[in-house]
């Protein structure tokens, strides 16, 4: 397996509103071997060798699943949407047919209208403790 | 406890009417009911729903509308299609069968039970019909994807999409291709 298999990239807003819909744009640099293909002299077919599974997590929460099969193309490229309430982790994992995993990271900062950033840990006061 | 002590109680199950019986019975009965439902659902790679997509393949495989047929019939169950649910985007023409991008969404609130659980895509021309699921959740903002496919020869896209509530909707596409793929 080239090394070229294993190029990912993930395209994400760095910044956004509360309960903005942002696009995230995902290519992964692979052959994706349908498996079908004959080598033209000795007549062999190519053994499949796709990538099998995306998954995409925010915040470590699963919020969308894909499965490929030998009928998506090459270098495959996939953008989808998410709504982000908070901001957080944006990881997107390609799983290959052998169970190879590789995946890509990006962090997403999300702003109230005042501008202030919406974290996703609640840190409670002293004084909401108390009751 | 001893460990050999508890692996010889085990030895030696004989299920008799008495209350540990009938905790085993339910037991292996719930394990069963689960992976059941997995099946219907497609996860575990159901009885026919894919053409030999579980295993390495070794051999060419030509295209079989038949077989295709029966994988919509599938996912359909049977179920009435509702209207306007899902709209699919493709090309007139393709030039190249090997990039064909396509992007579909389902117009739906994301909200509670109108989301779609699952959204499959078809080529009824190609070797291996199914070509991919997508599975959203609440969490994802609107059911809109773009994605690039291959195709052998020129022949219509499906877009299924079953809701959470259990409605079904389809949308079918007409893409005329000049180099096919060998997909």
């Amino acid at each position: 397996m080239a090394r070229k298999n294993y190029r990912r990239r993930l395209k994400a807003p760095i910044t956004a509103k509360k309960g903005e819909i942002i696009t995230i744009k995902t290519m992964a640099e692979h052959t994706m071997e349908p498996g079908v293909r004959r080598d033209p002299e000795t007549g062999l077919v190519y053994p499949r060798f796709i990538i099998d599974s995306v998954i995409v997590r925010y915040n470590g929460k699963q919020i969308f699943r894909s499965r490929w099969y030998s009928g998506v193309s090459e270098n495959p490229y996939m953008s989808f949407k998410i709504k982000v309430e908070e901001s957080g982790l944006l990881e997107v994992e390609w799983i290959d047919d052998y169970k190879q995993s590789t995946f890509k990271r990006s962090v997403v900062n999300v702003y109230d209208d005042e501008g202030n950033e919406i974290f996703p840990l609640r840190f409670n006061k002293a004084s909401q403790l108390e009751d | 406890m001893k460990k050999s002590n508890y692996f010889g109680k085990l030895k030696n199950i004989n299920i008799p009417l008495t209350r540990r019986g009938l905790l085993v019975g339910t037991l292996f009965y719930s394990l069963f009911g689960i992976t059941s439902k997995l099946y219907s659902k497609g996860e575990v790679g159901g009885p026919f729903r894919d053409r030999f997509q579980s295993f390495r393949q070794t051999f060419r495989v030509e295209p079989n509308p038949e077989e295709a047929r029966r994988i919509i019939n599938n996912i359909f169950k049977g179920r009435k299609r509702r209207d306007n649910l899902i709209t699919l985007v493709a090309p007139d023409i393709a030039e190249n069968g090997n990039v064909v991008p396509i992007n579909f969404s389902v117009n739906c609130s994301m909200n509670g039970e109108d989301y779609p659980e699952v959204v499959h895509i078809l080529v009824l021309d190609n070797p291996f019909p199914e070509i991919a699921k997508f599975f959203f959740s609440n969490e994802s903002g609107s059911a809109d994807l773009a994605i690039r496919i291959r195709m052998r020869q020129s022949s219509e896209v499906i877009a299924i999409a079953e809701m959470a509530d259990g409605t079904v909707g389809e949308d079918r596409f007409f893409v005329d291709v000049t180099i096919g793929a060998c997909s």
